[in-house]
């Protein structure tokens, strides 16, 4: 049986759908069997980040409605055949996700994939709920601010409480938090909030920190996952979230400000 | 069928309940109707439509019958509902004239299997109009058990009520309530949280959202944690609002307790 991950956040756009697409192609490397699913019904905007959008025909709702079977809807990613991607819709209506649907959807791909990966849209209503309800892990993505924090928590709580794993009374949802659109320099001027201090908030272990960067917008653009640009520093701190995620040990990077080196640092500069 | 025709259709039982009292100072109807407001909506779960006594003794200016007729109308449209009024000389002819009942506060009143009786409790002992239960605020569901009723009229053996135990973190959005007893939390309370008990709070970890103790009105109650932050603490209904806390305090082990009617916060000592 495979692994349901959820991304999540709470706060809106913080880089949830920047992340699944980056996971997914980073798990889809290290030889996982991995489907990518749009929460986000409505909006539908991990297929343009995935680079396969002209290629949707049927959707997670048509699923959901029986139009279509699951492998129809699926897209193989032309990178990675281990990799396939369940759309959301543009057209429909949120309430088109009823809890027996996609349970039945999620199941299903279980049944198929190593990892379930789960994009979920913002706020805490009914498609974010169903994105982290059958969740076996979570990703919180979280900016490194109040509001954002706030927001993490928030879902945090939801979820230890109204999960299905907390309902059936079963190991809770592991959790794990991702600080992105980190910058270092405004950590140092006092402007943003460490990961000290997220993770005390929280009381949540960091399992990456994704800096910000330029390259994630241009990635996001071409359609081209940013974990896939092997020259980019949040491409390869994605490189290294992964990782952790399948439980390798790999020292933090991008941490500090102006990229100095460490006898750089040690001897000034 | 004797049986039936002989039941009483009604018991007359003697009970005590707790309320809160609501003490005005300054008789200024448009500030308290905002006062109260800003009260009730920073604890909504436990004071929205709470039964309240009135306690008109230190009013200034004393009010008329009919501005204490409009005050009832404000405190309700604020979010309370008063109950009765406090009996005293003050009380007592404006609760005939506004059609409620007058209530004698308990004094220090000594039971022996009781301890010492608390000083603001209202003691509502055979007034009929006086409703059945204190506030109660939404537990979170599946986190109180059944509430536990006190022992009617007979002088019970003191017997250790369970708190409410849970581990933390209790995150925003959140909100337990432990009826009857103490609520013990082994984890953080976040921002946006809301703990609150019959009995005394105890936070083992960083209190930094609103934490109620002696919700039922037991001024004894008393708050504890690891480390303060909090949004809010109340101790029986007295609040302090803290838009960040104070440097001696902050971060510390504290204590809350109310002191002379009012919330006070001391370190405690390692
Ligand atoms: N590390 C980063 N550096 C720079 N920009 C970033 C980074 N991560 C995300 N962004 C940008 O932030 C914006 C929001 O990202 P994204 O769409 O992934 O967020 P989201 O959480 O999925 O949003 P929503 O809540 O609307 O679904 C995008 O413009 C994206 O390019
Ligand atoms: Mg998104």
């Amino acid at each position: 049986m495979g692994e349901v991950i959820v991304v999540t956040s709470g706060k809106g756009g913080v880089g949830k759908t920047t992340t699944s697409a980056s996971l997914a192609c980073g798990f889809a490397r290290r030889g996982k069997k991995i489907a990518v699913v749009d929460f986000d019904i409505g909006l539908r905007n991990l297929d343009l980040i995935m680079g396969c959008e002209r290629r949707v025909v049927y959707d997670f709702v048509n699923v959901i409605n029986g139009d279509c079977s699951l492998k129809q809807a699926l897209i193989k990613d032309k990178r990675f055949d281990n990799l396939s991607v369940l759309a959301a819709s543009q057209t429909k209506d949120k309430d088109a996700l009823t809890q027996d649907g996609v349970a039945k959807v999620i199941d299903e791909l279980k049944s198929e994939f190593d990892i379930v990966l789960c994009d979920s849209p913002a706020g805490i209503e009914r498609g974010a709920f169903f994105a982290m309800y059958f969740a076996d892990r979570a990703v919180v993505v979280v900016n490194p601010e109040v509001s954002s924090v706030r927001d993490s928590d928030r879902v945090l709580g939801i979820m230890s409480s109204k999960s299905r794993r907390a309902e059936q009374g079963q190991t809770a949802v592991k959790e794990h938090l991702l600080l992105t659109r980190y910058s270092p320099e405004r950590v140092e001027r006092g402007d943003m909030m460490s990961i000290g201090d997220v993770e005390e908030i929280l009381g949540v272990k960091v399992i990456g920190v994704i800096p910000e960067s330029p390259e994630v917008l241009s990635a996001s653009n071409s359609g081209v996952p940013v974990i896939l640009d092997e020259n980019s520093d949040a491409g390869q701190a994605y490189t290294d979230a992964v990782a952790r995620l399948l439980g390798d040990t790999v020292p933090m990077r991008f941490l500090d400000a102006k990229k100095k080196g460490f006898f750089q640092r040690l001897f000034g500069s | 069928m004797q049986g039936l025709l002989f039941t009483p259709a009604f018991e007359l039982k003697s009970a005590q309940m707790s309320l809160m009292v609501l003490a005005v100072r300054r008789f200024d109807l448009d500030q308290l109707q905002i006062e109260i407001s800003q009260h009730v909506a920073k604890a909504p779960a436990l004071l929205k439509n709470a039964p309240v006594v009135l306690d008109l003794g230190q009013a200034d200016p004393k009010p008329t019958a009919h501005q204490v007729t409009n005050l009832l109308m404000r405190t309700q449209v604020a979010g309370l509902r008063v109950v009765a009024l406090v009996a005293d000389a003050i009380g007592e002819p404006l609760a005939h004239a506004v059609g409620l009942p007058a209530l004698t506060v308990g004094p220090r009143r000594k039971k022996s299997d009781e301890a010492p009786a608390k000083p603001t409790e209202a003691e509502a002992a055979a007034a009929p109009t006086a409703p059945e239960i204190p506030a109660t605020p939404d537990a979170n569901p599946g986190a109180e058990a059944a509430p536990q009723e006190p022992a009617e009229d007979a002088p019970a053996e003191p017997v250790a009520v369970p708190p409410l135990l849970l581990p933390g973190p209790i995150r925003g959005g959140q909100q337990i309530y432990a009826k009857g007893r103490d609520l013990i939390i082994t984890g953080a309370v976040s921002a946006g949280a809301e703990v609150a008990a019959d009995g005394c709070v105890h936070v083992y970890g960083r209190l930094s959202g609103k934490a109620l103790a002696g919700a039922a009105g037991d001024v004894r109650a008393r708050i504890y944690c690891l480390s303060f932050g909090p949004e809010l603490v109340s101790i029986a209904g007295n609040f302090k609002v803290f838009e960040s806390a104070p440097r001696e305090i902050a971060g510390k082990a504290v204590e809350i307790y109310l002191n002379e009617g009012r919330v006070d916060v001391r370190p405690l000592k390692a």
